[in-house]
């Protein structure tokens, strides 16, 4: 499904990702950790388009979508949230939602509101309140944005990006910051997503929530993968326990 | 009355460019130092076109179309930046606009200005009172009014807003960012051109010292005391910072005193406004702040874009 070959990307002196390669097949959970400033986040941000690399290529279903504008990924159907959450502050729940949904907002059929478009409206906010049900913030649709405590924050940025239909969804820190409830119930999302058909690769520094969702797991450290396996795997892996450690 | 009937013409000319302009500020978050330099270019436009002959309504059309193109431009390096920077680049789009005005006197006349420009026509009615010309500019201010209210509701519209509360994310949504900011640019300047046009037209006589910062302040302090990102805000700002310095009129006072009370009577407005009520009058109430929080949405997207 996604596939990336020799990626670097360093700022100034800083060797932030250094000649990273990995696989991800279709329909599994793939957990990327690794001990703060590994590069985890910069990985993200080169597959999506937010970084130009500075050497090696990225391949999304036999397409090299390197050096491609972050937006026309997104279409390919890369979803992605951040390690900070990023919603728009001052729309409602609900406009979130819909600016998530593939819909024509094009500024002569949207702005003329033909039939059409009032239609497929329609249907969208059906749509939306479907997947915001299934988060539990249907109780939310009108309030603001910036009005939500942090944990439905993070649900919503979960659920507008499911709501963007796309194939492969990076979450970085899905599940940071919130109570053991919030937590399972997360987690619980996550697997349901890949019951529906994606394919999911998620940065998380809980290692029980890693172990427990994640089918592989990457670990990296100073910009470099240091080792690929099973959760089992990665548990009991020397270089993986001394990068924790600070060996 | 054909005193109240100039209010009138000058509430729809300023009701035009305020709510054109809280498109672009307001709507789209783009900090757009250049309208009244596109209020400029459609004025210009339309007089000289018509100077040579061209019937009103097709200068009036040109109007739109020129200014629209000025603004596509400018917008394609100005969407590459925010806040503070963006407020300067395009700040300094105004001041060449107005330098060319003042500098290319074989097609202006520079600060001379072009004197003589026919009143407004329509298939030979003639607006010739000021009644007659409020007929029209209230046509083309609900006209204004309307198709920007559609776009701003429609989904477009509210990818716009989307773009302006957090441009990343729209990315990551899929969102061509700088597509949907040029179209906000080239809209808000198409309709300050007409209001140019309307402008020109009415008075006509123009010159380059119509178009200037002072301009531009006045406009800019009529969505911040109507509202940002309100659609009848804008039309209330420009009605009210119409109406405000009118009584100055019948003191007698000297003019270059009056044009001065007139500025400091803005900024106050303007700073009070900013102080007690940072989203104007009618500002979408969904702008305000959380209660504690100290500055307004505005001056924070203007610093950090
Ligand atoms: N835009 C940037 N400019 C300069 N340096 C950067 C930038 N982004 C990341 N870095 C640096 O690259 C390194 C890797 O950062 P990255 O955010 O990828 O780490 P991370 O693994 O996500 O860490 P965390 O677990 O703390 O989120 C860090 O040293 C960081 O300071
Ligand atoms: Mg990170």
């Amino acid at each position: 499904m996604l596939k990336v070959v020799g990626l670097s990307k360093s700022f100034g002196g800083v060797k932030a990702v250094q000649n990273c390669k990995f696989e991800i097949e279709r329909g599994s959970i793939v957990g990327l950790i690794g001990p703060n400033g590994a590069g985890k986040t910069t990985v993200f941000n080169l597959i999506t388009g937010f970084l130009k690399p500075d050497r090696g290529n990225i391949i999304y279903r036999r397409k090299n979508i390197t050096n491609m504008p972050p937006h026309k990924i997104a279409q390919l159907g890369i979803g992605r949230t951040f390690q900070i959450i990023r919603l728009f502050p001052q729309l409602t729940v609900l406009e979130n939602m819909l600016l998530a949904i593939p819909s024509n907002d094009s500024l002569f059929t949207s702005a003329l509101q033909f039939r059409v478009v009032a239609k497929e409206q329609k249907e969208n906010i059906e749509k939306a309140m479907e997947l915001l049900k299934f988060v539990g913030l249907d109780i939310k649709v009108n309030a603001l944005a910036q009005n939500l405590s942090y944990g439905q924050q993070k649900l919503l940025e979960i659920a507008r990006v499911l709501a963007l239909d796309a194939d492969l969804l990076l979450l970085d820190e899905p599940a940071s910051g919130v109570n053991l409830t919030l937590l399972k119930k997360i987690a619980g999302l996550i697997k349901n997503m890949r019951k529906s058909g994606k394919t999911i690769l998620l940065i998380e520094h809980n290692m029980d929530f890693v172990m427990k969702i994640c089918d592989k797991v990457i670990a990296m450290d100073h910009g470099k993968e240091i080792a690929y396996g099973t959760p089992k795997q990665i548990q009991k892996n020397k270089l993986v326990l001394d990068a924790y450690l600070g060996g | 009355m054909s005193y109240f009937a100039n209010i009138l013409v000058f509430i729809c000319i300023y009701g035009i460019l305020a709510i054109s302009l809280n498109l672009t500020i307001g709507f789209a978050g783009i900090f757009n130092l250049t309208h009244a330099a596109f209020f400029g270019i459609g004025a210009y436009t339309s007089a000289l076109l018509t100077l040579t002959g061209v019937p009103f309504w097709l200068s009036f059309i040109c109007a739109f179309l020129i200014a629209a193109i000025f603004g596509f431009l400018i917008s394609l390096p100005a969407t590459r930046l925010k806040g503070i920077y963006l407020a300067i680049v395009t700040f300094g789009f105004a001041e060449i606009i107005i330098a060319v005005m003042k500098n290319w006197q074989g097609l202006t006349r520079g600060p001379l200005g072009l004197p003589g420009i026919p009143k407004a026509s329509l298939f030979g009615f003639k607006f010739a009172s000021t009644w007659e010309f409020f007929v029209l500019a209230a046509v083309v201010l609900i006209i204004t009014y309307v198709i920007i209210s559609k776009i701003v509701n429609s989904p477009f519209g509210r990818t716009m807003r989307a773009i302006r509360d957090d441009e990343i994310a729209a990315k990551a949504l899929g969102k061509n960012v700088m597509k949907y900011k040029s179209y906000a640019m080239l809209i808000g300047a198409g309709f300050a051109g007409i209001a140019g046009s309307l402008f020109a037209h009415y008075i006509t006589f123009i010159d380059p010292s119509s178009f200037t910062l002072t301009e531009l302040i006045l406009m800019l302090s009529m969505i911040v005391v109507g509202g940002i990102a309100s659609v009848p805000g804008a039309l209330l700002g420009a009605a009210i910072l119409v109406i405000l310095p009118e009584p100055l009129r019948f003191l007698y006072l000297p003019s270059s005193i009056v044009a001065a009370i007139r500025q400091m009577l803005f900024s106050g407005i303007l700073i009070a406004m900013l102080l007690f009520k940072p989203n104007g009058i009618l500002g979408e109430r969904r702008l305000l702040l959380k209660k504690n929080a100290k500055s307004s949405w505005f001056i924070k997207k203007l610093w950090r874009g």
